[in-house]
């Protein structure tokens, strides 16, 4: 338990995911496989439910210290959370630690057997659990038993540091991740043992960097080189082999999960086939925008009705294996000769550009935000997938400048100004502004004291660390693209929106207007 | 003017049965038999200091009384020419037919609680005061007496400290683990007190100790009334052949620290407070945080008073209102006492300034 509690305030502490990751490496070093699996398991966040209230655990705790109840409510409003109060207010902990229970059997107690106890059961169990232990043990079983325990890592985290314990492939240790999970010494075991026949199944190719390029375009055709869109989506890759399937992230995280409905169209694909591509909502059957996909990427577990209100679709790109063979060392125009033999309804084959000669690139380009997409790529079709940077020329769309009104501040520290501030900015409608969304005000930091100096002598209202601030302060701000959002006031949502600066000699009157903003809607 | 004062006070102590000896007045704790003040945050002529902490100990006093261990750093504080009388640690003296003598209360080097007689009836001032044991200073001696001043800075019960030791044993383990990779170590705590109690935790076996200029006037001053460190290194001295990944650096505030930044090697580092026993002032906190601090926790306040044998008992400082109230259940006769830094509705700065 000590060790667990050691982990847990470790990684509660620190925002630096190298931190995170040495604190685990630590523990699944020294921990027994039964915690360890238990570990994964919180980490995985489904494994515990609610055995007791936070409320019941109090009283037994003033019980058993013997405080009057204003007492207790009065530490209650200084710690700010019940069952860290419970766990505070009891009498110094005595006898041996060694002789409590170890940290997996109480797991299990609060998963299985806790909640069919009697009310004067669990609370002699509690009551003596907390004995022998230290504060920060007794918060965290509180915690536990409470089911509120966070264990503040993510599962990539956990992967890189088993990663480095056992030397077993992260993509390879994300599948294992992936499936259900049930927190006994075997699974630990299973997960941290290699097997080369595993890993083979599930692994995904590296992803080619798509930076924008520098190369002039002036002297490509279209005999030698093709066009494609830049699909406004996340760029993955589908993996089919052996009868499983898997949907990769560009940085390796294993979507299966989130989309079911896509996973279900993958059965018609032939067997060793890997595709890359983009993942898009569909509207219609065509591509339209982030704001469905954000829903279903947000979702672990999506719900049947954020399936069919949100469907999602797969634009192919490239192929990177077919028949099990694989095509990276395949000129561009081969490989894409399979994707010709693909259909399967949500998974679109590659769709050329047409296009004329290079001067009429730029037309094509200023296309592409009006049908969803964030630019175009154009690619040699005798090039090879891993080739000469001068064979992949992306090009984005140019970002729109407007000007925004500074309307809300909120700093987690307002004395602070390393702390982290967001600004919420308005654009004009009739009159009034309306937000357009937060921004992270990442300035440069003089401009950043004087906007909290600023913002603490001109607060209007406060809602908590949220100020509502004197319309004053004017950004120029600069954004990818824009889409409908029913989520915010505007009734639009700012794709890639970042402040770019302070324009002191501009008034609150000159701001951009809300229809200037929707017009760029695709 | 101030007899008529002392006149009239008298006359309300009898009619209200406050107090034999002490009053709260506009500048601090006043003893009209004695005409001294203990701790006063107005300017007095004769002022009694418990500690050298700043919202104790002012400048600008004509007279001071303090310990003997006390009184370096009292002057680092209000400076060398200050008229300051030293008393040892029970030696009694008589001021206008006063006794009164000092006694180790624990908190930081010198501090002491203020004993005051007269006429068979005691009170003490404890100051700021723990009762757990601490190397840098004399331990906390329980006094029988009728009033008991004491503090109330952690007077809730959910603040319990851990033992020093493990605390320690915490530090020392992360400051290894930080060795093994490389990185600096900083360690901050208050600069009188807080800092050198760090200090005499750390294990030198692990690595070099470098100490913040703006800490060794204090740190010396201990050394001078015989306290034990591990050697440690100034910043000068760790300026060539150290290495910096392997130390550890102990630190008063952030305001320290401008001439050893770009040394530190990937830092990482840690505040030490009885503030951070709470998760929601840890988080608020960017350093990692130990729970270290200078005063009584909830069992061992109580565990005080009692030993006192008090029945009336003045609470000041921190959490009064709690403490008093609980303080009345248990049968005393307890009060709030006023102080010029308690503000009941913000709990936060009023600590930030107790600790800092």
């Amino acid at each position: 338990m000590k060790l667990f509690c050691r982990l847990w305030r470790a990684l509660d502490e620190t925002e630096d995911p190298t931190t995170k990751v040495r604190a685990l490496v630590e523990y699944f070093s020294e921990a027994s496989d039964e915690d360890c699996a238990w570990a994964v398991a919180l980490i995985k966040g489904k494994a515990v439910r609610r055995a007791t209230s936070a409320q019941t655990l109090l009283d037994w705790a003033r019980h058993a210290s013997n405080l009057p109840k204003w007492l207790v409510d009065e530490s209650v409003n200084e710690v700010g959370d019940l069952s860290e109060t419970a766990a505070m207010i009891l009498p110094a902990s005595k006898g041996n630690l060694s002789k409590s229970q170890p940290w997996h059997w109480w797991c299990e107690m609060a998963t299985n057997r806790f909640a069919d106890l009697g009310s004067e059961e669990q609370a002699a169990t509690v009551l003596k659990a907390w004995q022998p232990l230290e504060t920060p043990e007794r918060i965290i079983l509180n915690k536990l038993l409470t089911g509120s325990l966070r264990v503040s890592c993510s599962l990539k985290e956990v992967e890189i540091a088993l990663w480095m314990i056992t030397g077993i492939d992260q993509s390879d240790l994300a599948h294992r991740l992936s499936k259900s999970w049930s927190p006994t010494a075997t699974s630990y075991q299973e997960l941290i043992s290699p097997d080369p026949f595993q890993g083979s199944i599930s692994r995904p190719y590296p992803l080619r960097q798509l930076d924008e390029a520098s190369t002039a375009i002036e002297n490509i055709d279209p005999e030698h080189w093709r066009i494609d869109w830049l699909w406004t989506g996340q760029r993955v890759q589908i993996v089919s082999r052996k009868g499983v399937y898997f949907l990769w992230s560009l940085t390796n995280d294993l979507l299966n999960e989130r989309f079911p409905d896509l996973l279900e169209r993958f059965r018609d694909l032939p067997d060793g086939v890997v595709l890359e591509g983009f993942l898009v909502s569909l509207e219609n059957h065509e591509p339209s925008g982030t704001v469905n996909l954000r829903k279903r990427l947000g979702r672990l577990i999506p719900s049947a009705k954020a399936i069919s209100e949100s469907p999602v679709g797969f634009m192919t790109l490239d192929v990177l294996e077919w028949d099990g063979v694989d095509l990276r060392d395949r000129p561009l125009c081969e490989r894409l000769l399979r994707a010709g033999e693909l259909a399967v309804g949500d998974i679109y084959r590659p769709v050329m550009v047409p296009w004329t000669d290079s001067k009429g690139i730029p037309n094509v380009l200023s296309l592409a935000r009006s049908i969803h997409a964030d630019g175009i790529l154009l690619r040699r079709k005798d090039g090879l997938y891993e080739s000469l940077d001068q064979d992949w020329i992306g090009l984005l769309n140019q970002p729109v400048q407007i000007h925004a009104v500074l309307m809300y501040v909120q700093m987690s520290n307002i004395n602070d100004p390393r702390s982290v501030t967001e600004y919420t900015l308005g654009v004009w409608n009739e009159g009034v502004l309306v937000t357009i969304g937060k921004f992270l005000g990442n300035l440069p930091s003089h401009q950043q004291r004087a906007i909290a100096e600023f913002a603490r002598a001109n607060t209007l209202e406060r809602f908590g660390p949220v100020r509502t601030v004197r319309q004053e302060i004017v950004f120029r701000i600069e954004f990818d693209a824009v889409e409908v959002s029913t989520r915010h006031k505007a009734g639009l949502l700012l794709r890639g929106g970042r402040i770019l600066s302070w324009e002191m000699d501009k008034r609150p009157a000159e701001a951009s207007k809300l229809s200037a903003l929707k017009s760029f809607i695709p | 003017m101030r007899k008529r004062l002392n006149k009239s006070k008298r006359e309300s102590c009898r009619t209200n049965e406050v107090s034999k000896l002490l009053t709260v007045s506009k500048k601090g704790i006043y003893c009209a038999a004695g005409d001294f003040y203990i701790d006063p945050w107005g300017k007095v002529d004769r002022a009694i200091i418990t500690h050298a902490h700043s919202d104790h100990a002012r400048s600008g006093m004509k007279h001071y009384l303090c310990s003997i261990d006390g009184e370096e750093v009292l002057k680092l504080r209000i400076g060398f020419k200050s008229s300051v009388q030293a008393l040892d640690y029970g030696e009694a003296i008589s001021m206008n037919g006063v006794r009164v003598s000092l006694h180790p209360a624990g908190h930081i080097l010198g501090s002491s609680q203020v004993r005051i007689e007269l006429d068979g009836r005691v009170e003490v001032v404890s100051g700021d005061y723990k009762t757990a044991p601490d190397p840098t200073c004399k331990s906390f001696e329980p006094i029988k007496c009728h009033l008991f001043v004491t503090e109330s800075t952690f007077g809730l019960p959910i603040y319990q400290w851990p033992t020093e030791q493990s605390v320690f044993q915490d530090v020392n383990h992360w400051w290894s683990r930080n060795r093994e990779l490389g990185r600096t170590t900083v360690v901050s705590g208050y600069s009188l007190g807080k800092a050198q109690r760090i200090l005499a935790g750390l294990s030198p076996s692990i690595g070099p100790i470098i100490l913040d200029n703006l800490l060794i006037p204090n740190t010396e001053a201990y050394r001078n009334a015989g306290v034990k460190f591990p050697e440690y290194l100034t910043v000068q001295e760790a300026s060539y052949g150290v290495n910096w990944g392997h130390s550890i650096v102990v630190c008063g505030s952030s305001l320290s620290g401008l001439n050893w930044q770009d040394k530190l090697v990937e830092p990482s580092s840690a505040f030490f407070s009885g503030w951070m026993a709470t998760r929601k002032r840890r988080k608020a906190s960017r350093d990692k945080g130990f729970v270290l601090s200078d005063h009584v926790d909830w069992p061992s306040l109580l565990s005080a008073v009692k030993a006192t044998g008090a029945q009336e008992v003045w609470v000041t400082h921190g959490f009064t209102k709690p403490v008093a109230t609980y303080l009345s259940e248990l049968g005393l006769d307890a009060k709030e006492m006023p102080t010029p830094w308690a503000s009941e509705d913000q709990p936060l700065e009023r600590s930030a300034e107790r600790e800092n």
